[in-house]
């Protein structure tokens, strides 16, 4: 029979503010974390996955492995995808192990943006993902390109900056359920609309916050970790890259332009791998580095009509108890977002749910969870659909 | 015109010759000689067609706001304390979408689909950008 890969192991650093830690440490921590989640020893991992975005080697994956004493690898890869990296290294660690090349991969990221850097930095860092000869002279931040996508987007579906703060009340609301969310008090759509403009039409509650902290999982053959009724199933995955430059992807090509993503291609695959419809879907952690960024992504993959997202959280669908949770950690904007790993938050809280292992936060019907993983203005997409143990 | 510490962009052998027609204030693109479309930024092939062949363009100057963004908080950037910086996205006459800013607009003139032409600012002995205002009749 087939090898097939299953996510066998998950873990977390602790997140937020992380002052008594580097982050080196940070990622040390999640990784032993994880390995020891999916019962295995460090001598076990013979592959690894990092995306060393804003640390200061090319080869900072080498580093942590050699940091873990991981000295042979026969896969060491960067996914060099920013926000999506996560989630396009679990496709790359997946075919690893099905393909024979490795037993276990350890895929880990972890960054200290809120107290390791100098303040404000960690946006600058940012701009280097961006471009710097015909956008960065013109002042463009990472808010501002999210701004420019959200503008053009309200003037398309004819929606108000309201819809886009509908996003960041559902999502506090599951933060209030998270013990370990940095931000858990109830906002409101008023109070979305009453916090400072950042870059119009954003306000500060539609921006993701900045957080130190890291995550692992570890990518296995099914039935080889310490305990198969844990082992979370891949059902399917696809991922999809479109354009660098704004002006670029507002040109567009075929069906796809700033506003309409490709995450949707993406999304196909894996909805086509998993043989499972956006309806079936039980829950979803969407990668929402803003409010906008996930209202095109709950279109682009199906789950509402174009232009309407806002309405449907706005009618709590997306809520606790909604008929389909989105970011159920709190996300990127309530729980923590430590850079271009936050996303893999998204994947440890899918493991936990699936396993029935969420504690407070566990949503009733879950057999199946997608996620997904974005960056570089909703330009870069991978989308999994994880399945729940095989009892 | 508003004061932007700007970050400053690097002139390479792909577009020094561009760099050279803001400098002129005569804005020119790269119009590919095979598929006569115009291609924003410059470099050496073409972005619709891949051919590698073209002729310098003088642009008409005009275009419509594609989408904007007014950034009012900048902590860590250059420009912090210039905001608030209005960000445009352009969509010019000839085709290509491109980034800049606005200026010198009533409320009422940033809006998408609004008219504008281009403007030059002189940022050093080296590098002039773009910029737009509002096109009025």
């Amino acid at each position: 029979m087939a090898t097939r890969a299953i996510i066998a192991g998950i873990g977390e650093s602790p997140l937020g503010k992380v002052p008594g830690m580097t982050a080196l440490g940070i990622i040390v921590d999640a990784a032993l974390n994880a390995i020891e989640d999916a019962g295995l020893t460090v001598q076990d991992i013979d592959g690894i996955i990092l995306h060393p975005a804003f640390h200061v080697s090319p080869r900072y994956h080498i580093i942590v492995a050699e940091t873990l004493g991981i000295y042979v690898k026969t896969m060491a890869d960067t996914t060099m995808m920013g926000g999506a990296s996560y989630g396009v290294a679990i496709e790359r660690a997946k075919q690893a192990v099905e393909s024979g090349l490795c037993k276990n991969v350890l895929i880990v990221g972890g960054e200290k943006l809120a107290t390791g850097h100098v303040s404000g930095s960690a946006m600058m860092a940012s701009v280097g993902a961006h471009n710097l000869d015909y956008e960065y002279p013109f002042a463009a931040t990472i808010p501002a390109y999210y701004g420019l996508l959200a503008q053009r987007y309200l003037h398309d579906y004819n929606a108000d900056e309201s819809d886009l703060a509908q996003i960041a009340v559902a999502t506090r609301k599951h933060a209030a359920r998270n013990p370990n969310a940095t931000m858990r008090e109830p906002i409101s759509v008023d109070d979305v609309l009453n916090s400072p403009i950042i870059s119009s039409p954003l306000h500060r509650l539609d921006c993701s916050l900045v957080s130190d902290g890291g995550a692992a999982y570890v990518i296995s053959a099914a039935g080889t970790s310490k305990d198969p009724s844990r082992e979370v199933e891949v059902l399917g995955i696809g991922q999809a890259q479109s354009y660098y430059h704004m002006g670029q992807l507002a040109e567009g090509k075929g069906d796809h332009d700033l506003v309409r993503t490709v995450v949707d291609v993406a999304g196909k695959r894996a909805f086509s791998q998993a043989g499972l419809t956006p309806a079936e879907i039980n829950m979803a952690n969407i990668y929402d580095s803003f409010t906008i960024t996930v209202i095109v992504q709950l279109e682009d993959l199906g789950f509402c009509e174009r232009g309407t997202a806002g309405k449907f959280a706005a009618e709590g669908n997306i809520d606790p108890g909604g008929k389909l949770p989105v970011n159920t950690h709190g996300g990127l904007l309530s729980n923590a977002h430590p850079g271009a790993c936050g996303g893999m938050l998204g994947f440890t809280e899918a493991v936990r749910q699936l396993r029935g292992e969420a504690g407070l936060r566990q949503v009733a019907k879950h057999d199946n969870a997608l996620v997904s993983s974005a960056s570089a203005v909703a330009s870069n997409f991978s989308v999994s659909i994880l399945g729940a143990p095989i009892q | 015109m508003q004061h932007i510490t700007r970050p400053l962009p690097s002139i390479t052998q792909d577009n020094e010759d561009f760099w050279r027609s803001t400098r002129e204030h005569a804005a020119r693109l790269q119009r590919c000689n095979a598929c006569e479309k115009f291609w924003y930024y410059p470099g050496p092939v073409c972005h619709n067609c891949g051919a590698r062949n073209w002729t310098w363009t003088l642009l008409s100057g005009v275009g419509t706001i594609y989408s904007y963004s007014v950034l009012e908080r900048a902590k860590g950037n250059p420009y912090e304390e210039d905001v608030p910086i209005t960000i445009v996205l352009v969509r010019l006459a000839e085709g290509p979408v491109v980034m800049s800013n606005l200026f010198d607009y009533e409320p009422g003139e940033l809006a998408i689909d609004a008219e504008v032409m281009i403007d030059y600012e002189d940022v050093n002995d080296e590098v002039t950008l773009i910029v737009f205002r509002p096109a009025r009749r």
